[in-house]
């Protein structure tokens, strides 16, 4: 059943009509967890298409983006900026570059959405290659160095609910971005791309450009690597 | 043999990851695991609420100008959704979409989606209808019926699309049907373990039977990935037949000559869009055909839909992950047809089970 184009077209004939944001659709934004691998976490992805409904409703939107509803990318967007900005954040160790190239990013995939195909695509994947391919242009650009500006970064370890918590957690951000830069680039970005920003091994595969089972490999290398480099008291 | 072992460690990894059952584990990979955990719940940084309201409103305003409502494909139903007076119809849909795959509402909706196809705003809610109805089936036999029934409907979309120039979402349904067949005729195969009721390996070669004609018949202008996952779902539906008839060699296998047709196509037309192949997609699409296990008496093992194949050595070689070439998927299609020298083929087995010469 298709829908009326008339029922589509009411009001402005080139665009379809924006409302005013919803705000309470950004404060919402992080009703579901966001972090990977928290206890009421599902990483996405890990359902099999047609039975994840937050699959289908990434893709529903995803296609209504694509036909015109500015609404519709208002809510990709509150779904994917977290780990967009995470995925940069640990990746140039500053807040506000990091603020810089995520804004990049969605102005990026905004107007590039009408051509985005899902042909073996993942959106999150395909904004994530937007980022990663942002941050290499910036690096190749600027003599810029990996800098931590003390005003945005918070020092020291997160607030821990728990003693058992703070034993078994937390590094710093900046020690966490140095670990993780110090790796080779493929590991770097598998290890941004699955536990700071919670991509499954399905999208960190799209996004590199590898196999699933090769992502595997990589992520147990690279933990590996990292475990060894990490104080004995983190781990 | 080392990188099997390799992948298995890395595959026990993940799967404890996302299971947080570290039980089966060794000391060495739990560490890890405990690392990775460690690691994840370490990056908490956010963008402030200022940052991220400011970008939407920013995003927003430019949406305004930049996205283009895109007109439909022609409907072949019109309908006309109508929208209650100062609410903006789109914003409805948005609305509604989101709902109704956790809560199934709207009953015109829903039977207004059941002709959707691939790129209608309507799709989504059938496949969300699909997922709920899914669930409703027990038992396996119920359970593989309805998803063979799914898998004929990616079928029949993709051949819509098909003949209505859409080759661009070809592939994905493609996939989509392999992945439905895949799981729908395993299921069909446990049942038949269990209860050795010949109807569901009849069940299982009707349907091969049915789609070997339908996948025949779609078109040789296919883009390369489309012609990829033809090949993949071909293949497919060949290790069906082949699991069918080693596990009931009395009953009446499926005709899938009509298979051979669209794979020689299919070849011509890879080879001829060879320097393209570059960028395959993960091997989570393409080749991922799972084939139910079975022990020394023939008994179907149900497996995970996504866990990798395990067969026994008279059936089709498992498909390349990420071939370089369609060849590379063919070659084993035909070898599990015709024989080669590491299998004996479909054609043979099925002789000799006629023959009476093996059980």
């Amino acid at each position: 059943m298709r829908v009326d184009s008339s029922a589509l077209s009411a009001g402005d004939a080139s665009a379809l009509p924006c409302p005013d944001s919803d705000k309470s659709a950004v404060a919402q934004a992080d009703d579901e967890p966001t972090n990977a691998f928290s206890a009421d976490y599902r990483p996405p992805g890990s359902g099999q298409h047609g039975h994840d409904p937050e699959a289908i409703r990434l893709r529903a939107l995803v296609d209504l983006a694509k036909e015109g509803d500015c609404e519709a990318f208002g809510q990709l967007y509150d779904h994917y900026i977290t780990g967009i900005f995470r995925f940069i954040y640990y990746r140039v160790g500053s807040k506000q570059l990091a603020e810089d190239l995520a804004s990049e990013t969605f102005v990026r995939g905004l107007r590039s959405i009408q051509r985005f195909s899902w042909q073996g695509k993942d959106f999150g994947a395909w904004l994530t290659t937007i980022a990663r391919n942002l941050i290499t242009d910036h690096f190749k650009s600027s003599r810029s160095r990996l800098e931590f500006t003390t005003d945005t970064i918070p020092e020291g370890r997160t607030a821990a609910d728990s003693p058992e918590v703070e034993v078994l957690t937390l590094m710093s951000n900046e020690m966490l971005s140095e670990a993780v830069n110090a790796l080779p680039p493929e590991q770097r970005d598998c290890i941004l791309m699955r536990f700071m920003q919670g991509l499954s091994i399905a999208q960190t595969a799209a996004a590199i450009g590898r196999s699933e089972g090769a992502i595997k490999q990589l992520q147990l290398r690279a933990v590996r690597s990292l475990a060894s480099s990490m104080p004995p008291d983190i781990r | 043999m080392i990188r099997r072992a390799v992948l298995h460690d890395a595959t026990s990894f993940d799967d404890a990851l996302t299971s947080g059952d570290l039980s089966h584990l060794n000391d060495d990979t739990a560490d890890l695991v405990r690392t990775a955990q460690a690691l994840t719940r370490s990056a908490m940084a956010e963008p402030s609420l200022e940052f991220r309201a400011g970008l939407r409103d920013t995003l927003m305003a430019e949406a305004a100008d930049v996205l283009v409502a895109q007109p439909h494909a022609a409907p072949t139903e019109p309908t006309t959704i109508t929208a209650e007076p100062g609410r903006p119809v789109r914003r409805r849909l948005v609305g509604l979409t989101a709902a109704l795959v956790t809560a199934v509402g709207s009953v015109g909706m829903i039977s207004s989606s059941a002709t959707a196809v691939p790129g209608d705003v309507l799709y989504p809610i059938k496949q969300g209808v699909e997922s709920v109805q899914l669930t409703l089936h027990r038992g396996d036999t119920a359970r593989g019926e309805f998803q063979l029934d799914q898998a004929r409907e990616r079928l029949a979309e993709a051949s819509w699309l098909d003949a209505h120039d859409q080759d661009d979402r070809v592939a994905e349904v493609l996939e989509t049907f392999t992945s439905q067949a895949s799981a729908g005729s395993s299921d069909l195969f446990a049942a038949y373990g269990v209860e050795r009721d010949t109807q569901s390996i009849d069940t299982v070669n009707d349907f091969a039977a049915g789609a070997a004609v339908m996948l025949g018949t779609m078109s040789d202008d296919l883009p390369a990935d489309a012609q990829a996952a033809l090949a993949s779902a071909a293949d497919a539906i060949t290790g069906l037949a082949s699991q069918a008839s080693v596990l009931c060699t009395a009953c009446s296998p499926a005709e899938l000559s009509s298979l051979i047709a669209a794979v020689d196509a299919a070849v011509k037309n890879s080879d001829a869009a060879t320097s393209t192949s570059e960028g395959s997609a993960p091997d989570s699409t393409p080749g991922s055909v799972t084939v139910p296990k079975t022990d020394s008496n023939g008994s179907p093992a149900k497996q995970p839909a996504k866990q990798p194949a395990k067969q026994p050595a008279k059936t089709p070689a498992t498909p390349v992950p990420t071939p370089t070439s369609l060849k590379e998927l063919t070659d084993p299609l035909i070898g599990g047809l015709l024989g080669d020298e590491n299998q004996e083929g479909l054609v043979p087995s099925v002789l000799d089970g006629l023959l009476g010469g093996k059980n």
